[in-house]
């Protein structure tokens, strides 16, 4: 497969020598040239705060990317993923060649069409159609192409009649409606796109979505940004991550996402990211409680079916999951204890509850649910242990959250049904579905 | 050696550029590949520009069409604002100070003055401004930046060509008919555009880094209308000053202008056209590379 980007040792320097961004003034430039060398030495404090000071501090650097080096294949869909300031925009600004860079060397096969905003160009005063020919334009379009494109683009952003309406006049849903299906409408061989999707409603939204899907599936080769580890998931198949300047990954999405959104928690969080117990009370545990004086939590773990405390389950054995719990006093309602289970992204995977309900009479008491083997795919998830009762008003005892933080992992060769599929396999759950496989009357050949 | 391809001719270039990519005989899926490094590609350039050719247009259009936009009186503002400038100057500086003016209606100096004065100055200024008020496609998208200042241009030509119109009406109710010289007039507008364009560019990118120049270039322009010949004609100056006047590049525009115009061959000075000429010429070489020299950071330093 031939290329479409190819990337070698990119490095992109900026030098802030100056407050904010309002551009420098004049005087900074003399004073550099009256005064070449700083003309006092001031005493600055160990700890004091850093120094931004342009005359104080004129070389000061800063390597927004730096050795930078990747190969995408033609119609290859890559998003590109790490925390902010982590150089994603530097590294679009200069593949779509607004800026330049500072060392290296891309190569790049086919048209580029960059989508760093939406309506880029966009003025107030003129009308809808106007604008759609001058953002056209600026994006790269031939006068004869949008006139071409033009019916689409307005029945893509269902402006309708007032297309001949000054833009200051419509509403901000349908200004980003318009500016939008503008740059649906680009026909280019590699398109760079930046969190743009995150416009207009829901429904809108759904319609971008399906157009990216439909550009993308005429071979283009598209490079996106965005925050939304979900979209990233769903629009490409290869990630870039980058932190730093630095390329930490470029690998399938699955892996690369996954590998992002566990150093996000690592540097988030000063204690290890797994917990296979917890006893009440944990300083680091949130016990979220609407009643007092009935049933309080006394701890949890999660274990294997040989009874080993560990947060770290092979997919193919049961995982015990266990709550223990005082009723303080004999209760003349039901209780109802409940496991709600979330994936790393925070996303409720389900709630498990218990066929019946747990004795109300005082005493100590464990309960434990046992998840079946591949119930759970291979990956982290968290357990909010809980204690209800339905019947009363509010009815939450407690809700430990986050207290129990497992990971479900997966050795080569334990799962048959991969049938020789060797990348990961994605999505919440892997169950055990029943299948029937039979062959057609009258199929055979005779 | 980034600019060398300036000195030679653009369409043989650009053809030759083209060449291998229309030919049919290669290889049918051939893509345009694009090379990025620390410097902005100088080889594609002009021919990235002349791609470009229709976001010219576009940004010029743009311009005209918002400007006039929600006014009342609309494009006769052309006309308004330099009829205003043009009673104040005849009453002061004909009526009140006295000036010789020729035997020319007092008017009309003043007109032929002022119309070259109005496209040097407003092409200098937006041509300085242009960055700056396009920094937001500057910032997202990529396109040869000295498609900015060109386009910025327009909007002046514009402006002149209406007050052409005024220039008529005043000449017929005096009675006067311009000579053979006036075909020569598109010469000395397109003279005065690219000695404005080619400081224009320079100043430019100083004041995408140096917001200084905003505030110095409508003050620099104040006192330019009154060190340049536009309230008066360029003789009413002692001889032994003339020479010196005449480094003022605006006077060569304005007297070949007037000559244009009123052909009084009187009022013609050669060193100064000759300085005017040498003054674009070497304006706009300059402009060019120094704008292309930092046409790559722009993007950084607003």
């Amino acid at each position: 497969m031939s290329y479409a980007i190819r990337t070698e040792g990119l490095g992109k320097r900026y030098s802030i020598n100056r407050g904010g961004d309002t551009g420098r003034s004049l005087r900074d430039l003399l004073g550099s040239l009256v005064r070449p060398k700083a003309s006092q030495p001031k005493i600055i404090e160990p700890d004091s705060e850093p120094v931004i000071d342009a005359r104080e501090a004129p070389s000061r650097e800063l390597w927004a990317l730096k050795d930078v080096g990747f190969d995408i294949a033609e119609g290859e869909r890559v998003g590109i993923i790490g925390a902010n300031g982590a150089g994603k925009s530097t590294l679009l600004k200069i593949l779509s060649r607004v800026t330049t860079p500072t060392e290296g060397r891309i190569e790049i096969r086919g048209k580029v069409a960059s989508l760093l905003e939406v309506g880029t160009g966009f003025h107030p005063d003129l009308t809808g159609k106007e604008n759609i020919f001058l953002n056209g334009a600026i994006l790269g379009m031939s006068a004869r192409e949008i006139r071409r494109k033009f019916d689409q683009i307005v029945d893509f952003s269902g402006v309708g009649n007032f297309i001949d309406t000054p833009v200051k006049h419509y509403s901000s849903g349908m200004y980003v409606r318009l500016a939008f299906a503008v740059s649906a409408w680009l026909d280019p061989d590699i398109l760079i796109v930046d969190e743009v999707l995150a416009v207009g409603d829901a429904a809108f939204q759904k319609k971008c979505a399906a157009r990216m899907k439909e550009l993308t599936k005429e071979g283009r080769t598209v490079l996106f940004v965005s925050h939304s580890m979900s979209s990233v998931n769903q629009m490409c198949q290869k990630a870039l991550y980058l932190e730093n300047g630095r390329v930490v990954a470029f690998k399938s999405v699955e892996e690369a996402t996954v590998e992002y959104q566990r150093d996000v928690i690592e540097v988030t969080e000063s204690q290890p990211w797994h917990r296979s117990a917890f006893s009440v009370p944990d300083p680091n545990i949130e016990i979220y409680s609407e009643r007092s004086g009935e049933v309080i939590c006394l701890g949890g773990s999660i274990e294997t079916e040989d009874g080993v405390c560990t947060a770290h389950l092979p997919i193919e054995r049961p995982i015990h999951v266990k709550l223990r719990y005082r009723v303080l006093k004999d209760l003349s309602f039901p209780l109802a204890p409940n496991f709600h289970f979330y994936d790393e992204g925070g996303a409720r995977v389900f709630i498990s509850m218990p066929p019946e309900s747990s004795p109300s009479a005082a005493g100590e008491y464990c309960v434990t649910c046992i998840v079946s083997p591949f119930e759970l795919n291979n990956g982290r998830f968290y357990v909010n242990p809980a204690m209800s009762s339905f019947s009363q008003q509010p009815p939450v005892h407690f809700s430990a959250y986050e207290a129990l933080r497992f990971e479900v992992m997966e050795e080569p060769g334990v799962d048959a049904r991969r049938h020789g599929w060797e990348r990961p396999l994605p999505g919440v759950s892997r169950p055990r579905l029943p299948w029937l496989i039979e062959r057609l009357p009258g199929s055979g050949l005779s | 050696m980034q600019n060398r391809n300036l000195s030679i001719p653009l369409l043989p270039r650009m053809k030759q550029l083209l060449r291998p990519r229309i030919s049919p005989a290669e290889d049918v899926d051939a893509k345009p590949v694009t090379i990025i490094t620390s410097r902005f590609a100088s080889e594609s350039y002009w021919l990235d520009v002349w791609r470009h050719r229709e976001l010219i247009l576009f940004l010029a259009w743009r311009d005209l069409v918002v400007r006039y936009k929600q006014t009342v009186v609309g494009i006769a503002w052309t006309i308004l604002k330099p009829l205003t400038t043009l009673v104040v100057y005849t009453f002061i500086f004909g009526r009140v100070a006295g000036l010789p003016s020729h035997g020319i209606p007092y008017v009309l100096l003043v007109l032929s003055g002022l119309m070259p004065w109005q496209l040097f100055s407003t092409v200098f200024s937006m041509a300085s401004e242009s960055l700056i008020t396009n920094s937001h496609l500057v910032s997202k998208v990529y396109f040869p930046r000295i498609i900015i200042p060109v386009s910025s241009v327009a909007i002046s030509v514009v402006d002149n060509l209406v007050a052409f119109v005024l220039m008529a009406v005043l000449m017929l109710w005096y009675g006067m008919m311009p000579g053979w010289q006036v075909l020569l007039l598109p010469f000395v507008m397109l003279l005065a555009v690219l000695a404005a364009l080619g400081i224009g560019l320079i100043i430019a990118v100083l004041n995408a880094q140096f917001r200084d120049f905003r505030q110095l270039i409508p003050f620099a322009m104040q006192l330019g209308i009154f060190v340049s010949p536009v309230a008066y004609a360029t003789s009413v100056l002692p001889e032994k000053w003339r020479i010196l006047y005449a480094l003022n590049p605006v006077v060569g525009i304005i007297d070949s202008f007037r000559w244009c115009i009123l052909g009084e061959g009187d009022l013609i000075y050669p060193p100064s056209i000759i300085f005017t000429l040498v003054f674009a010429a070497v304006t706009m070489v300059a402009g060019i590379k120094i704008f292309r020299r930092h046409e790559a950071d722009i993007a950084d330093v607003m």
